[in-house]
């Protein structure tokens, strides 16, 4: 791999439940991002994916510093953006952007298209006129497949697909290195939902940028990206690129999440077995030892004999015949 | 082949706005017959969730309007009977789970008080019977200690949990249709599968008919033994699972196939979406709808639209090409899509639309309304 342009050491986001009006206490946090470490290379898209609650899209908003991470690093370019502030912090997020996964909510209703594409442009100053800024515009949307001749229409006009193309040049006019797409086909019809992925593709290959791109559709994040992260409790249990994992999915969550996807194919459908999950996503909240898996592990009650599970936090760690591909389970070569 | 469950015949359901009509529902016949699994595909705004809401009479009238049609459960027409006789069908006989298990419990009632209500109204067991019932239900879809669990209130529950309460209620007073409407579009696939799983238990534990509404393909696949297919309001494809994935006779489910992600492909499987955007229906179809967005089209389909009628081999579709293996056999194949469907996502809605061009603002309307009114299968 080449030199990463992201690269995000043991990401920390906690928030407090606090107490009391006046004197407020602390009684508890939620552990919504506990140790997330990644790199991203030039030109890559790394999937995130896990169930609702693991901390995915969190993951995202701390890195481009939405919310402020209470611990780790987030080297862009060789600087860390946690430690940034104001101005200088401003100036690098023109190369981190982000596209959202509500076409409906994510766009102001009372601005015109122009508006809310050039408003970013504006921001960074980055048309000298208002001629330069229209054409910018203009060559925004043709970027994306919309007509420049509807520049001054508003939201409501446009279909879901044709919504989320106005989120995504609004994401490109700043020329970004990385766009973090939040969910950004999930709430598009299938036929529209294609459409769509295949222009975050082209739009890669022509402009060479990387994406972290979360979605909890695993067909979907099989088809688009070349890593695929798997979270579970705010950590990444598996990592590895996207044929390897899916070939070969090692951590006991990962298998059970992959399990569960169903395939449009009624033949298979029928020979596929599952492996159920007991119960729902414990709480980021309570107080945990050892992995967070082991109360649902399928695995542990056949391996675990010592109680190790319960004990030690398992690390994310290389397989032995495979260095790129790592996973964080005490047991992973027993399953 | 025995009677069927559920007939219906020649449904229409428009609903009148202001300056306008939605033709939400055109012409669509289908049946389900006793014990089977049907699943109804199609995209959001092609009539699925309307024509289920008619058959349990729960489109709001004005504005929807039912012009024609013959809904037929166990040879009672559902649409002649009186509100007092479809009290006695609905949420009995055939029950419903809604898409959003969030919305869809009052949050102010216990779930003790939302189950026992369902089982005074349509069975005769009362106070602590009732409540009994209640209690061996939610044990039956699997949520742990249900008598402790009964006096919560539905915000205590997670999304998968209260999914099974949704279940219970449905299945309380041992209905012998259930329609299922997306009912596991909100959660996430490993509770997905729990649900899914359940559902299928149940339905063959009591010989039960389903009826699955849904937009995922791969969720039919696992669940159902005969898919009907829908688009701009009517039905264009019906079949055995098997046959509809193998071999797809009509273009749009052909086109729906191809552009859906798998997870079981490599990563550089090649997606084709479906150029344009669905109809909008804001006029009675003079072509096929589906048309403007076909990759076959020929004249034939501008002039008229295409019945839903059966192939030499009994495969039944709404098509005017004879399609096999995923091409066009035995006619003439068009060189080019019509005017119109190669514009793509790029022309905003009404453009699009291939049925009654509009004037853009009332036409934006328009479809607002007829979103709102599809009853949210988005």
């Amino acid at each position: 791999m080449s030199e990463p342009i992201l690269s995000v050491r043991d990401l920390e986001m906690h928030f407090p439940i606090t107490k009391g009006a006046f004197f407020t206490k602390e009684i508890g946090r939620v552990r919504a991002v506990n140790g997330v470490s990644f790199d991203l290379a030039p030109g890559e898209t790394l999937g995130l994916v896990g169930e609702s609650g693991c901390g995915k899209s969190t993951t995202a908003r701390a890195v481009l510093q939405l919310h402020r991470p209470t611990a780790g690093q987030v080297l862009f370019k060789g600087t860390d953006l946690c430690q940034l502030k104001g101005e200088e912090l401003r100036l690098q997020r023109g190369d981190l952007q982000m596209i959202f996964q509500d076409p409906y909510a994510s766009l102001d209703p009372r601005w015109t298209v122009r508006r809310i594409i050039a408003e970013p442009i504006k921001n960074f100053g980055l048309a000298k006129s208002s001629a330069e800024l229209r054409t910018q515009v203009h060559e925004l949307m043709e970027t994306v497949g919309l007509d420049p001749s509807f520049e001054s229409r508003y939201p409501h006009e446009f279909s879901g697909g044709q919504r989320q193309r106005i989120g995504i040049a609004r994401a490109l006019a700043l020329e970004p290195k990385v766009i973090f797409c939040d969910e950004p086909v999930s709430a598009l019809d299938v036929s529209i939902q294609a459409q769509i992925v295949n222009l975050l593709e082209e739009l890669q290959q022509k402009l060479g940028l990387a994406y972290v791109f979360i979605a909890h559709d695993l067909a979907v994040v099989r088809h688009i990206a070349h890593r695929v992260a798997i979270m579970y409790l705010g950590r990444i249990v598996e990592i590895a690129t996207g044929d390897e994992l899916y070939q070969r999915t090692t951590h006991p969550y990962g298998r059970a999440l992959l399990g569960a996807v169903p395939i449009p194919d009624p033949k298979l459908e029928r020979e596929r077995e599952l492996v159920l999950l007991e119960g729902n996503l414990p709480s980021p909240s309570q107080e945990r030892a050892g992995c967070d898996f082991a109360s649902r592990c399928p695995l542990r009650p056949k391996v675990d004999s010592e109680g190790r599970c319960e004990r030690e936090v398992p690390k994310l760690l290389p397989l032995a015949d495979s260095p790129g591909h790592r996973v964080a389970c005490h047991y992973h070569d027993k399953g | 082949m025995s009677q069927p469950v559920l007939d219906v015949r020649d449904l229409r359901v428009h609903f009148r706005g202001d300056d306008s009509v939605v033709h939400a529902v055109n012409g669509v016949s289908f049946h389900v017959n006793e014990g089977e699994s049907v699943a109804i595909v199609g995209e959001s705004g092609s009539g699925k969730s309307v024509t289920n809401m008619t058959v349990l009479r729960l489109i709001p009238q004005p504005p929807g309007e039912i012009p024609t049609g013959e809904i037929s459960y166990r040879g009672q027409d559902l649409l002649k009977m009186s509100a007092r006789e479809i009290r006695s069908v609905r949420g009995g006989k055939i029950s419903m789970i809604f898409q959003d298990p969030m919305t869809s419990l009052n949050p102010f009632m216990r779930i003790s008080k939302q189950l026992t209500e369902t089982i005074e109204l349509h069975t005769d067991l009362r106070g602590a019977d009732a409540r009994q019932r209640a209690i061996e239900t939610l044990d039956l879809v699997g949520i742990p200690a249900p008598a402790e669990r009964i006096d919560s209130y539905p915000h205590e529950f997670s999304g998968g949990m209260r999914q099974r309460v949704m279940i219970a209620i449905a299945l309380s007073t041992n209905p012998d249709l259930l329609i299922a409407d997306e009912p596991t579009t909100a959660l996430d696939v490993t509770i997905q599968a729990q649900i899914l799983v359940l559902i299928k238990r149940l339905q063959r534990e009591r010989g039960m008919s389903l009826i699955m509404i849904t937009h995922d393909l791969a969720v039919v696949a696992g669940m159902c033994s005969r898919v009907v297919v829908m688009y701009g309001g009517a039905v264009v494809e019906t079949a055995d699972v098997d046959d509809l994935f193998e071999d797809p006779r009509h273009p749009y489910t052909l086109a729906l196939l191809r552009s859906v992600p798998r997870v079981d492909a490599g990563s550089h499987q090649k997606l084709e979406p479906i150029d344009g955007l669905p109809p909008k229906l804001t006029a009675e179809p003079t072509q096929c709808t589906f048309a403007p967005r076909c990759q076959f089209v020929q004249d034939q389909c501008l002039k008229a639209v295409p019945p839903l009628e059966a192939d030499e081999d009994g495969r039944i579709r709404a098509c005017f090409l004879k399609i096999r293996g995923g091409e066009v056999v035995g006619a003439e194949k068009a060189p080019a899509p019509a005017p119109g469907a190669k514009a793509e996502e790029s022309a905003p809605a009404e453009v699009q639309d291939g049925i009654a061009p509009e004037p853009s603002h009332e036409d934006a309307e328009a479809e607002s309304s007829g979103d709102a009114k599809s009853g949210g299968d988005a």
